[in-house]
């Protein structure tokens, strides 16, 4: 690596600070090493390129506004080619104008870290958050056979910590990582903390950059094949890592399992609101747990499943900022063995609690009996 | 009569070697393409450089996006169009290397128009080597942006027609308005002095990247006997004759760069004062915790910017509301 950090870092580590979750974001993947920024403003993720704008070059970096999405996508690919940390963020128009690009990245194996502030759509749908790019996010970025790394923080320290992961498993899997988050997580501040940063000179230059054929033979970082059998054993080892890493990557986390009957299913900002629609449902008596995917590729098939199964869930209810498109997976994952609801809003409004505790009443209404008091604990 | 005796191949002097940057491949390009000379002439420039070890090319899509075999450099493959967004990622994040990009008239002037424009208008500091055949090659013979008026195609089978078809951009020309663009020059293949001139093109573009003097691109013009359904030499012909008439060879721009340093260390002239403001962490404090703690049960879009406030209980509060709403629990 030729940059070398300049200065100090903006954000002391170890100390707990309240940000904005698109600054912090921007601020975590500074510290993560990133060091070649291109993005084009769009809300609600422009605060990223803005931060990117006023500090990377005090860091040592490179940051270009391109003239488009486009442009951006093929920027990082350029800049990521060379070995180096290389990201962009944008929001959903912005990500399908990079569909095209991703796809490359994708085949050529070229990592890098493309974030998706989502806010609604379809079309230029609004501003407001949104989690209607779960489709896109997990099936079609692009053209081909080829998946990306997808990450769904549901708080700002998760997401600053995400972005440091994020960058490394696209180096470890040579993947573009999808960080996925929507409008509220983009602009809403919380406390995180920094507890590291990462010196981009310690990291090792990949064996397959290009960096001038010094002293080794050329490389070609590309996509074409056009002898079919080459090809196919190119597509063969892309599916052979996807496989790898629905064995090793996948996360989840899960919240108050004990004698839940119902499931409530989430990731990002509606899991926030499903969690507080949980409370809400302790509070009334009826056993609820939650399930949140941290992962979305990889699902959590298998996890899921295994919860169903072992706790004996009788319904589950997928809360998405979404028409339903998460759902699907769900449904996947459990495979029959329990009744699959789902409750979402869009058009970027966040649905409250209570929203959610009346789709939670209207399952529980429909379950068996156990007994007099359907208390939590109760079911067997 | 005997044929005189002439030095034998093993011990005839060396005239002309292969350059270091080029690899030897068998071709792919049709008869009478001017693609492999044109490679050549960047293998050349590179070797007379003495900068292959810290080259990378980036491959723009069409005929020669096979480029990478026949250069013996580092080479990046990009979509289509893309190659100048490409090769700003590369030499942005590595200045050290030299960096140019290879692209032909459909991939350049029609898909990849805003890309070309804008590496022009940034002044990257790469070489772009442009190579203008009139036709889209690779998918068959089709009209390209540069296709000349009443040139027959593919798509233009009663020749180009320019009230429906429009006219051929003279890309040179029009990048040459771009302050970014510091040298710009169109040249042909057609015959030896051409070539000259052509390498001598290529050869100080690359050196004003080495210089750091910012965005240079040589355009070729170069003949496609295939698709456009001539003998070989009646293409060259057709270029110094007809193409070249549209598109005149020369020097188009050569200029020093416009980064004019006295522009460059003012302050900026508009600043919103409360911008930088926005970048602001707090140091979290019991009492911000003690707030935080409150609003925890609220979804807050977009910051100070306006935006709803939602309570538990499913009121809404306009930000202004704010400190007077209660939580229910």
């Amino acid at each position: 690596m030729v940059t070398e950090v300049l200065g100090e870092p903006h954000v002391p580590l170890g100390e707990r600070v309240l940000m904005k979750g698109n600054e912090a974001l921007a601020e975590a993947a500074l510290k993560a090493g990133c060091r070649a920024y291109f993005g084009y403003p769009i809300t609600p993720a422009s605060e990223i390129t803005s931060y990117m704008a006023r500090w990377m070059q005090v860091e040592g970096g490179t940051f270009v506004q391109p003239e488009s999405e486009v442009a951006a996508i093929n920027m990082v690919f350029g800049a990521a080619g060379t070995g180096m940390r290389a990201m962009t963020a944008s929001s959903s128009p912005g990500i399908s104008l990079m569909s095209e690009g991703v796809s490359f990245l994708a085949a050529a194996e070229v990592p890098c870290l493309i974030v998706n502030i989502m806010r609604v759509g379809p079309g230029l749908g609004g501003i407001q958050p949104s989690q209607s790019d779960y489709f896109q996010a997990t099936r079609g970025l692009g053209h081909g056979d080829f998946r990306v790394i997808v990450l769904v923080p549901a708080n700002l320290q998760e997401m600053v910590d995400l972005t440091f992961d994020a960058f490394s498993l696209a180096e470890a899997y040579r993947i573009p990582v999808l960080l996925l988050a929507d409008g509220v997580l983009g602009q809403m501040m919380e406390p995180v903390t920094f507890t590291r940063a990462i010196d981009p000179a310690s990291l090792q230059e990949p064996e397959w950059a290009t960096t001038g054929a010094s002293g080794r033979p050329k490389r070609v970082v590309k996509s074409l094949y056009l002898d079919p059998a080459e090809l196919e054993e190119h597509n063969r080892s892309l599916q052979e890592k996807y496989r790898r890493i629905e064995q090793a990557e996948v996360r989840w986390k899960t919240y108050a399992l004990e004698g839940a009957r119902i499931l409530l299913v989430a990731y990002g900002t509606s899991a926030r609101v499903a969690y507080h629609a949980m409370e809400l449902a302790e509070e009334r008596d009826i056993p609820v747990g939650l399930f949140r995917p941290i992962t979305v590729y990889p699902y959590p098939y298998d996890a899921l499943r295994e919860v169903v199964q072992q706790r004996g869930i009788e319904h589950i209810l997928v809360v998405e900022l979404s028409a339903g498109q998460m759902v699907e997976d769900v449904r996947l994952a459990v495979e029959g063995r329990c009744p699959v609801s789902f409750f979402g809003r869009s058009g970027g409004t966040i649905p409250a609690p209570l929203e959610v505790l009346e789709a939670i009443r209207n399952v529980a209404e429909e379950l068996p009996a156990t007994g007099a008091a359907p208390r939590k604990g109760g079911a067997s | 009569m005997t044929a005189p005796a002439g030095p034998s191949l093993q011990t005839a002097p060396v005239v002309v070697q292969h350059p270091g940057s080029w690899a030897c491949a068998t071709t792919h390009y049709c008869p009478g393409c001017g693609h492999g000379l044109i490679h050549r002439l960047v293998a050349n420039a590179l070797d007379e450089l003495g900068v292959r070890e810290r080259t990378v090319g980036v491959a723009g899509v069409g005929c020669a996006i096979l480029i990478y075999n026949y250069l013996d450099v580092d080479f990046q493959e990009v979509p289509h169009g893309r190659a100048p967004a490409a090769a700003t990622g590369v030499k942005r994040a590595r200045p050290d290397l030299v960096v140019f990009t290879y692209q032909g008239d459909g991939d350049l002037a029609a898909i990849g128009t805003a890309e070309i424009v804008h590496a022009a208008a940034r002044s990257e500091n790469i070489t772009v080597i442009y190579v203008n055949n009139c036709v889209y090659g690779m998918t068959g013979g089709q009209m390209a942006p540069t296709t000349l008026v009443g040139q027959r195609s593919e798509t233009s089978p009663e020749g180009r027609d320019p009230t429906t078809q429009g006219h051929p951009i003279r890309v040179a020309e029009m990048l040459a308005t771009l302050d970014g663009a510091v040298y710009l020059e169109r040249v042909s293949v057609t015959h030896p002095e051409n070539i000259k001139v052509a390498y001598r093109a290529v050869r100080k573009a690359f050196t004003y990247q080495l210089e750091g003097k910012g965005f240079s691109l040589v355009e070729f013009l170069s003949p496609c006997p295939t698709n456009w359904g001539m003998k070989p030499v009646d293409a060259m012909r057709w270029i110094d004759e007809t193409v070249s008439a549209y598109y005149p060879l020369g020097v188009i721009k050569d200029r020093e760069p416009v980064h004019l340093a006295h522009l460059v260390q003012q302050p900026p002239t508009a600043f919103r004062e409360d911008y930088m403001h926005g970048f602001r962490y707090e140091t979290v404090t019991q009492a911000t915790e003690d707030e935080l703690g409150r609003r925890t049960r609220r979804v807050h879009p977009f910051g100070r910017r306006g935006g709803r406030w939602v309570s538990v209980d499913g009121e809404e509060y306009r930000p202004s509301d704010h400190d007077d709403a209660e939580d229910e629990d």
